[in-house]
């Protein structure tokens, strides 16, 4: 029954995608109703699963001997299912608003849908080969929904978009020819890696080599140095698509393959203490400083996010590099955390676009006083990315800190300078933003104070500021039912 | 408890409420919800009893209030108050005065909470809610170079607090979970480490030296009543975490004699040193007020990181000392600026002629940051140097010149501008000042300060009571 509801939940989106776009609609009820369905239906599914599924791997198909495809639902699938599952409802709503008067609704929802699927399917995939597939789709699935606009520089960064993101997956491909090899494509993903030792023993370098090439691959979509153009110039897309796709689901699928090849596949034992390890962490390091910096030269709203979202991303990243069981934690929680945070940003910039028309910094002088719910979430989200306790990112960026501390080496502590100089980048670009929204120059008697807010936008921000609120203070649950989850309660 | 809460929620509250208001009543109105605030705050020193905790998981947030901030406690609503009697007659132009007021509010309320937080990391959270709240009264005057100065302010800040984040991740969980007298038994092998980014973050409000430079602008681009919290309020809040993570987190016991503290000391007195040289040669009054704060906050910081008795009491007098001489030599330089325009120091020649009473307050109160007896920085400065000898050695000696020069350099900053406004020479004969815009109340502050510098000055016994006696609970059997 479980295994049927699993593959219900991958499925229903998939397939309800293609009747999105053979379908005309009349009008757009029809299409708003069909879409909620399908949306809250793989919801509920997803939920239902991550917190009663007790199956095992279901096995799909047998394309070689060395190649089956199978879903399972296991701890960190419960981490990234539940993250996508609970946000991507609230973007629908959010989306309905934002794309009000756009003509190419269909076109959009449809992907939108499809590419749901192939987010729960990364989530759910049973081994590197499902994971790898499902991956490959999600780049697909997306790519309509950065080229929406189908001007120059959306189909720009459509490309852009296409060419990193299948050169990265090229480059994880040689780590599923590799561990087909080595006796783990078939295995269901474990956390101690699938590797057989007998056949492992004597060819450490290589595979150390092919674990480093592939986490990079996989690390596009994470968007980590020197691979993460794409995420900048993909901000062309529409609002809800950089909030859902480009701060949650697209780019933290990268962040899980990553640790789905470090801990699931390769296993941290043959990793820890040698270049596999320093190299991602070195990128990482740097990514988290750079992105931070380059987001405050950055006066395009949605830019600046992207390249605060490339920071936050290596922050897992670095979490998934100190390749320990409090690591693993630490990059699963700010998985979680970083995605309520951010999505709730970029609504508020999203809000700010559609229903102003405003993108750059020095255009939203005193515009607080016109959307002030949309500013108010803006503010207690950017105080909640800069790391205020009792706001979630302070806790997974202690557990991050924690965990860095644990290495007890030189990388450990230049890791929490890191954390910490782009805490104090993060809180300049946000609070310039807040700044200049709420305190502008001159007399602020004389700017227009008419409301530009829409009410079901405002709704869907205040939702998800104040889910991020509750996940602060709840984040000591949090963090037990992550450490049940993923460890098995051993924290 | 109630109390605890109330003081912490009535400013809020009200704030909230002033921020909206439009009209001219807004002084009073502030006025009378700073004499509310007072009350409570004085009830909640004498009366309150228990507190409150909430857990986060394996983090705790608690407020309880116990014996070192209670005198703050007390002092902070008080100058506060000041502050509004003071904007009664002054800035009466300024369109955006509710605001100003409402942050005001805003800011005492996170102030208590940081009073009454019960361990380093509520003590934490609130500090960086202090800088929040405190930014916008930077930001007030609504000029780019406001603007500049606010972000400065605020990169600063969260500089500052990430180092303090930085520290307590080195120091681990037990480091942040409660304040005990005598400190906590830490386990860590970077204690010093720890400590010193701690102490440094900390220090960044408190204006040590790496991390001073956004006093400067901050002070000089807001309104002198924002300088005057700035200087009397905000940093002291510095000085108080810096007091905390010594005394009641790593403990005497661990930081004597140690590198961290070697270093500490030593950045105070350069800061000490610097500070009153900058503020020597500095063109500017509001800058040359922000930097003498600056050189007056490292002296009562050396006196506390020593861990003697004389030096803590010496600290306590100093800091108290500086909050009310600093605050009224501000509120002086705003009475001049607003009759007259007068920002520069080589400006102010001849203004006592017409402003006898402005500048008469300001010389007297300049005498008390200089430290002549019998005015109350005096006391002060006589705790510290014992103290530093007490503390002995050659950075005992050194801390001892380093106090002496700069109140020297003190004397050289404050004493010519006293000299000029009333004696301006014989070539100097035009009346500079207008008929009197600026109403008596602003000068009910600065009058009353004075008063109280000049009171304690000669009795400094209530407050050496009180330092001997934090000293001998927070310090946990030291001697």
């Amino acid at each position: 029954m479980m295994k049927i509801l699993m593959l219900a939940a991958v499925l229903l989106p998939l397939f309800c995608a293609p009747l999105f776009a053979m379908k005309r609609f009349r009008n757009i009820r029809a299409l708003k109703a069909l879409t909620y369905v399908a949306v809250l239906a793989t919801s509920a599914m997803v939920l239902a699963l991550c917190a009663a599924y007790d199956g095992g791997m279901l096995k799909l198909a047998h394309i070689t001997s060395l190649l089956t495809i199978g879903l399972n639902v296991d701890g960190m699938s419960r981490v990234f299912g539940c993250v996508v599952a609970i946000l991507w409802p609230i973007t629908t709503l959010y989306a309905f608003d934002y794309m009000k008067e756009d003509h190419k609704k269909q076109r959009f929802f449809s992907f939108f849908v499809l590419s749901y699927g192939a987010a729960v399917g990364v989530a759910f995939a049973g081994n590197l080969v499902t994971m790898y597939l499902f991956y490959e789709l999600l780049t697909l699935a997306t790519l309509p929904l950065v080229m929406h606009k189908m001007d120059d520089r959306a189909r720009y960064a459509g490309k852009r978009y296409l060419v990193y993101s299948i050169g990265g997956a090229s480059l994880g491909f040689i780590a599923v020819v590799f561990t087909a090899n080595y006796g783990g494509a078939n295995a269901a993903f474990a956390l101690e890696g699938v590797l057989d030792a007998s056949l492992v023993a004597g060819h450490e370098q290589l595979l150390r080599t092919v674990f480093t090439l592939a986490f990079f691959g996989f690390g596009v979509k994470a968007a980590i140095m020197p691979l993460s153009g794409w995420l900048p110039t993909a901000s062309v897309a529409p609002t809800p698509v950089t909030a859902l796709l480009h701060a949650v689901a697209v780019v933290k699928a990268g962040a899980f393959a990553c640790i789905r090849l470090t801990y699931y596949t390769f296993g941290t034992e043959l990793l820890r203490g040698t270049f596999a390890q320093y190299i991602p962490m070195a990128a990482a390091l740097f990514t988290i400083v750079y992105g931070s910096a380059r987001a405050l030269r950055t006066n395009h709203l949605k830019r600046r996010f992207a390249y605060s979202t490339v920071s936050n991303l290596s922050y897992i990243l670095l979490g998934v590099t100190m390749m320990s069981a409090t690591g693993l934690m630490a990059s699963a929680q700010h998985i979680v955390s970083h995605a309520f945070v951010k999505i709730t940003l970029f609504f508020c910039v999203g809000a700010v676009l559609e229903k102003e028309r405003k993108e750059y910094l020095d255009e939203i002088e005193g515009i607080g006083r016109r959307m002030p719910v949309t500013f108010a979430c803006f503010t207690v989200a950017s105080l909640a990315l800069i790391g205020m306790p009792p706001l979630p990112i302070f806790f997974s960026k202690w557990a991050i800190g924690e965990s860095a501390i644990e290495l007890a080496t030189g990388w450990g502590y230049v890791s929490v300078a890191a954390l910490l100089v782009s805490t104090v980048l993060t809180a300049l670009y946000t609070l310039g933003i807040v700044t200049r929204a709420f305190f502008p120059l001159g007399n602020p008697q004389m700017t227009p104070g008419k409301r530009t807010e829409t009410r079901s936008m405002s709704v869907a921000i205040l939702i998800v500021t104040v889910l991020m609120v509750l996940l602060g203070l709840l984040s000591g649950t949090v963090h037990t039912t992550l450490a049940q989850w993923l460890i098995g309660g051993a924290a | 408890m109630i109390l605890l809460l109330l003081s912490i929620l009535f400013p809020l509250v009200f704030g909230a409420f002033v921020i909206g208001r439009r009209g001219g009543r807004v002084g009073m109105l502030a006025l009378a919800g700073g004499g509310v605030s007072l009350l409570i705050n004085l009830a909640t020193v004498l009366f309150a009893r228990g507190g409150v905790s909430i857990d986060v998981g394996t983090f705790r947030f608690a407020l309880e209030l116990d014996s070192l901030p209670r005198m703050l406690m007390a002092l902070a609503p008080a100058l506060f108050l000041l502050t509004f009697v003071f904007l009664l007659d002054t800035g009466k132009n300024d369109t955006k005065r509710a605001r100003l007021f409402g942050f005001f509010f805003l800011t005492l309320g996170a102030l208590n909470a940081v009073y009454a937080s019960a361990n380093l990391l509520t003590f934490y959270m609130f500090f960086e809610i202090v800088s929040l709240l405190s930014f916008p009264l930077v930001l007030h005057n609504g000029t780019e170079r406001a603007r500049r100065a606010a972000l400065i302010y605020i990169g600063f800040s969260f500089t500052g607090t990430a180092l303090v984040l930085g520290g307590m991740k080195l120091a681990g969980m037990e480091a942040i979970e409660a304040f005990t007298a005598g400190g906590v038994a830490l386990s860590e092998p970077h204690n010093q480490l720890a400590f010193l980014l701690i102490a440094l973050g900390f220090g960044c409000k408190a204006g040590l030296y790496p991390l001073s430079a956004w006093m400067i602008p901050a002070s000089n681009e807001s309104p002198v009543s924002v300088g005057a919290l700035l200087s009397g309020v905000v940093a002291v809040m510095g000085v108080l975490g810096i007091v905390r993570v010594s005394y009641q987190v790593f403990g005497a016991a661990l930081l004597s004699g140690g590198w961290a503290q070697t270093v500490l000391i030593s950045l105070a007195c350069l800061t000490a040193l610097m500070g009153a040289m900058l503020a020597y040669r500095e063109p500017v009054l509001k800058k040359r007020l922000a930097y003498s704060s600056i050189s007056q906050l490292a002296c009562a910081l050396i006196g506390f990181l020593t861990f003697t008795e004389l030096g803590f009491i010496g600290g306590v007098l100093q800091v108290f000392f500086h909050a009310c001489a600093k605050s009224g030599l501000f509120f002086s330089a705003g009475v001049v600026q607003e009759q007259t325009g007068f920002l520069r120091v080589s400006e102010f020649k001849g203004v006592g002629r017409d402003m006898p009473l402005t500048m008469g307050c300001f010389t007297l109160l300049s005498l008390s940051v200089i430290g002549l007896p019998p005015f109350s920085g005096f006391a002060a400065l006589w705790e510290l140097g014992r103290g530093a000898l007490a503390f002995g050695g050659t950075l005992g000696r050194l801390c001892v010149a380093s106090m002496l020069l700069s109140a020297l350099l003190s004397a050289g900053a404050f004493l010519p501008i006293a000299a000029d406004a009333f004696f301006p020479g014989k070539d100097f004969f035009a009346c500079v000042v207008g008929p009197r815009t600026v109403g008596w109340r602003a000068m009910v502050p600065i009058l009353i300060l004075l008063a109280a510098v000049l009171v304690f000055g000669v009795f400094p016994g209530v407050f050496s009571g009180v330092g001997e006696r934090l000293f001998t609970t927070i310090g946990g059997g030291l001697s």
